[in-house]
């Protein structure tokens, strides 16, 4: 097998995992790329190719993630309302979420998958205790807390919203330049104090 | 679905690389190109997303024939890599020959380590049975499917099937069970018992026996389930809510063994084969899962061969 | 103790393709050479290309020996290389009438523009036992095809391009007009993505070009005889040599990369409108190699199914799109030979439990 597949089949299975225990922070195996954005490009190598689109929503088009994805993928570029994956490279959707498509009623796995490109975590941590995730993959009925913290509270308020007409929604990854990556699949249910 | 054409029509992919035949003509690891290896990848994940809920997939065509576990292969081959230890069983032994011949397959296109021992293995695929033995978080345990629609019995046409499950109409599957109740005062469905998964999706857990059902509910591993022929991918994730259907007043059954035990290892607790025995016609009956049986055997005190554990170069 | 082991799997295994040896190649006749079984089983090749979606007529016939003769398998094994091979491109659209044609007749018209050639068919001939083959003189028959050769130096060559039967249909304003609509734009691939109905043209198409012969065949006779409403005519049926364009990535321009045999049958319909004149439509059959009764088939089959509602199984198209594959029909047919004996346990137990509830055990049910 050669390096990039293996890169490929390792980061995989970290990404897998971290979709079947949400809330829970797992490391990519190998990152690719230059960072801060070799984590995101790990996910992008792993997952996309010709066959699906894609969109990197960022305000500021300093950070060349679009045209390093599609140049290393072959990935078609779309609107954030048609991607198959949006990149959220500013770790912020900015309400972004809401726009991305959730599948129809027959086909609810066309829904987006996200991908939030988090900086090193801020100092102030505690938010993240404001929020409950219960559902598949987290042990108990009273849930955890999510454990990566420094993800804006609004993206979970907006998450809830966007998932609320279950299987209907969208998919995320949150990840850290350093390889850390915590799932929220939309059957992941999400309360905020 | 959008097609899956690249944009500018005449210029290879950008990913044409990894489509290029292997040096010396070999395959490709785990036989299945990158492009394959990513899209069933990608499917995997929106399984997992929506537990029980059937993803379609571009299924392909495998050395071995569709009907005897080209979707179980399909997720082996996409996950699969050198550090992980594979088990394959088929009606819960490890030497029956569907096993042992998709065990050669994978282990000539990978040369991954292969176990009979369910507690060494890191991915088990497993046809009809779930290992009496209970799984671990880090494990994967991939089921062979037939037919991956549990709507089946009550409705031949996909497009209507997919409607139902888009409404969460499961009113005709209800109805069938009632119906056999009323005329049998059994409900008649063996094995592919009708679950429940995340109170939400009516989910066919492939044709294992009721027996093992109980396993799959608030599991610790992993589920992964693949029907290679009509080309469906579903999951339940671990910690998930699975219950068969049943009624109030009439409470979903297991299958009874009347208190038999298994005539090698002396357990009362696993699912039996019954073996006819061919002089007599005499019954006897034995654990299905045959490492597991050994296991009970060997801490008896029982002499018999040790789990077989191959690393091949 | 009664218990029989089932042990010994692997060697099993390993004793059957050894047996298969054998009754392969244990007898006293030379063996074949995949060359011979191109040249003089050429059907069986273009049956397996067919159905194995692959055009490679060596290892197709490699593929035939391999498989000793089961087509079913045969075209399996095509399929599974397939699988391994890397996709380059899309060759560009091929126009049909640009054939190099080496068979062409019509039973719509008597005669029709550059004419009926019958070409190398058995349709004609007198199905009698012919037992000079079994001692058939290699020298004698070259002889007779250098003789042939000879004789067809002097004959007048064919027209290049033989104009389609059906255009001169669609000028009369005969034909229903055809447009792709919504889903029916541009190309699903069946190998990249699972089928859902409804499914595009494309997609119809696809899947009954690399559909099992004689699935096909069952399910248009059915159609023909009256479980359906197409009571075809055959408009046009071409045998010949169609070649591949396809677009040079570096410098753009758009070469031929090679030919492939093909047969193509277009087959008219009455069709009876909501609004307007009525009109014939069309149906429309395209496979590898030379298989007539399977291109006539597809043809009936894709009219069929481009009907309302189904009124019979042919017209159905989930039903018929969903059946017609060999490899996944074959394969499922003869699972059932794998072990099912823990599924069968659960059916005992079920059996058993409703014989206790009604008072029998172990006898006939009334």
């Amino acid at each position: 097998m050669d390096a990039s597949g293996r890169r490929n089949q390792k980061n995989y299975r970290s990404l897998l995992q971290s979709l079947s225990r949400p809330g829970r922070v797992v490391r990519l195996a190998d990152l690719a790329g230059v960072p801060p954005l070799s984590a995101a490009m790990a996910i992008a190598e792993c997952l996309l190719d010709s066959e699906v689109g894609f969109c990197v929503d960022d305000s500021s088009c300093a950070h060349g993630l679009q045209r390093a994805i599609a140049e290393a993928t072959g990935a078609r570029t779309e609107c954030l309302e048609a991607a198959d994956f949006v990149f959220f490279s500013e770790g912020d959707s900015r309400g972004g979420v809401r726009r991305a498509k959730r599948g129809r009623s027959e086909f609810p796995e066309e829904g987006a998958t996200l991908v939030y490109c988090l900086e090193s975590p801020p100092a102030d941590v505690s938010d993240r205790f404001r929020v409950r995730l219960t559902g598949p993959g987290i042990p108990g009925p009273s849930g955890i807390a999510p454990e990566m913290p420094g993800i804006p509270v609004q993206e979970f308020q907006d998450l809830m919203i966007v998932n609320a007409d279950y299987p209907l929604g969208v998919d995320a990854f949150f990840v850290r330049p350093n390889g850390e990556v915590m799932g929220l699949p939309r059957s992941t249910r999400i309360r905020v104090r | 679905m959008t097609p899956g054409l690249p944009s500018r029509a005449g210029t290879p992919p950008a990913d044409w690389r990894d489509t290029r035949p292997p040096a010396g003509g070999r395959y490709s690891y785990a036989f299945l190109d990158e492009g394959a290896k990513r899209e069933i990848r990608r499917r995997i994940l929106k399984a997992a997303a929506i537990p029980g809920c059937q993803v379609p997939f571009g299924s392909r065509e495998m050395p071995i024939a569709r009907g005897w576990g080209t979707g179980g292969l399909q997720l082996t081959l996409s996950l699969i890599g050198p550090e992980d230890v594979l088990k394959v069983i088929d009606q819960g032994a490890d030497d029956s020959v569907n096993a042992v011949n998709i065990k050669k397959f994978v282990t000539r296109v990978t040369g991954v380590a292969v176990t009979t021992d369910t507690a060494a293995a890191t991915m088990i695929q497993t046809r009809h049975r779930i290992p009496e033995e209970p799984l671990q978080p880090h494990q994967i345990l991939i089921f062979q499917v037939p037919i991956p629609e549990p709507l089946r019995l009550v409705e031949p046409s996909e497009r209507e099937t997919r409607r139902m499950h888009a409404e969460a109409d499961y009113s005709r599957m209800w109805l069938y069970l009632y119906e056999d109740i009323v005329k049998f005062n059994e409900i008649t469905v063996g094995a592919r018992y009708p679950v429940l998964v995340n109170c939400r999706h009516l989910m066919d857990p492939s044709p294992i026996p009721r027996w093992d059902l109980a396993k799959l509910h608030q599991g610790e591993a992993l589920f992964l389930f693949c029907a290679g022929r009509e080309k469906r991918i579903y999951a339940v994730p671990p910690h998930t809510e699975v219950q068969p259907l049943s009624f109030e007043d009439f409470a979903f059954r297991v299958e009874a063994f009347a208190g038999r035990r298994c005539a090698r290892c002396g357990s009362g607790g696993t699912y039996l084969d019954e073996v006819i025995d061919d002089a007599t016609g005499r019954r006897t009956y034995a654990c299905s899962d045959t490492a597991f049986c050994e296991k009970a055997r060997r801490s008896c005190g029982a002499a018999e061969d040790p789990p077989t554990r191959e690393g091949i170069a | 103790m009664g218990y029989v082991a089932v042990r010994g799997g692997a060697a099993a295994i390993e004793n059957s393709e050894k047996f298969s040896l054998v009754r392969r190649a244990g007898g006293a006749s030379g063996l074949l050479t995949p060359e011979q079984i191109r040249e003089q089983l050429y059907f069986a090749v273009d049956r397996v290309m067919g159905e194995g979606s692959l055009y490679a007529p060596d290892l197709a016939a490699l593929a035939f020996k391999q498989a000793a003769g089961d087509s079913f398998e045969a075209a399996f094994i095509l399929r599974s290389y397939r699988t391994t091979l890397p996709r380059i491109g899309y060759s560009e659209p091929v126009a049909p009438d640009g054939m190099r044609v080496i068979r062409r007749i019509s039973a719509a018209f008597k005669d029709i523009p550059g004419g009926q050639i019958l070409g190398p068919t058995p349709d004609y001939t007198l199905r009698l036992l012919d037992f000079e083959l079994q001692e058939e003189s290699a020298a004698r028959t070259r002889q007779q095809i250098r003789q042939l050769l000879r004789e067809t130096n002097r004959l007048d060559p064919l027209p290049e391009r033989f104009p389609k039967v059906v255009e001169l249909l669609r000028r009369e304003g005969l034909l229903v007009r055809r447009h792709a609509s919504g889903k029916d734009r541009g190309l699903t691939d069946i190998t990249r993505q699972a089928l859902s109905f409804p499914a595009p043209r494309s997609a119809q198409l696809q899947s009954l070009a690399r559909g099992e012969t004689g699935g096909m065949l069952a399910l248009a006779y059915s159609n023909m005889r009256g479980y359906g409403s197409v009571h075809p005519v055959i408009g046009e049926l071409r045998v010949g040599f169609l070649s591949v364009p396809f677009r040079n990535p570096r410098s753009g321009s758009v070469e031929c990369i090679g030919e492939v045999l093909v047969t193509e049958a277009e087959v008219i319909a009455r069709l009876a409108e909501a609004e307007g004149p009525a009109r014939f439509s069309l149906g429309y059959g395209l496979c590898f190699g030379h298989n007539e009764t399977k291109a006539i088939a597809m043809a009936v089959l894709d009219r069929a199914m481009s009907g309302g509602e189904p009124a019979a199984p042919s017209e159905d198209q989930e039903f018929v799109l969903t059946h017609v594959d060999g490899i996944e029909s074959m394969g499922f047919c003869n699972h059932y030979k794998l072990p099912h004996y823990v599924t069968f346990q659960s059916e005992l137990d079920r059996l058993r439990r409703i014989q206790a509830g009604s008072g029998l055990t172990g006898e006939e049910n009334p």
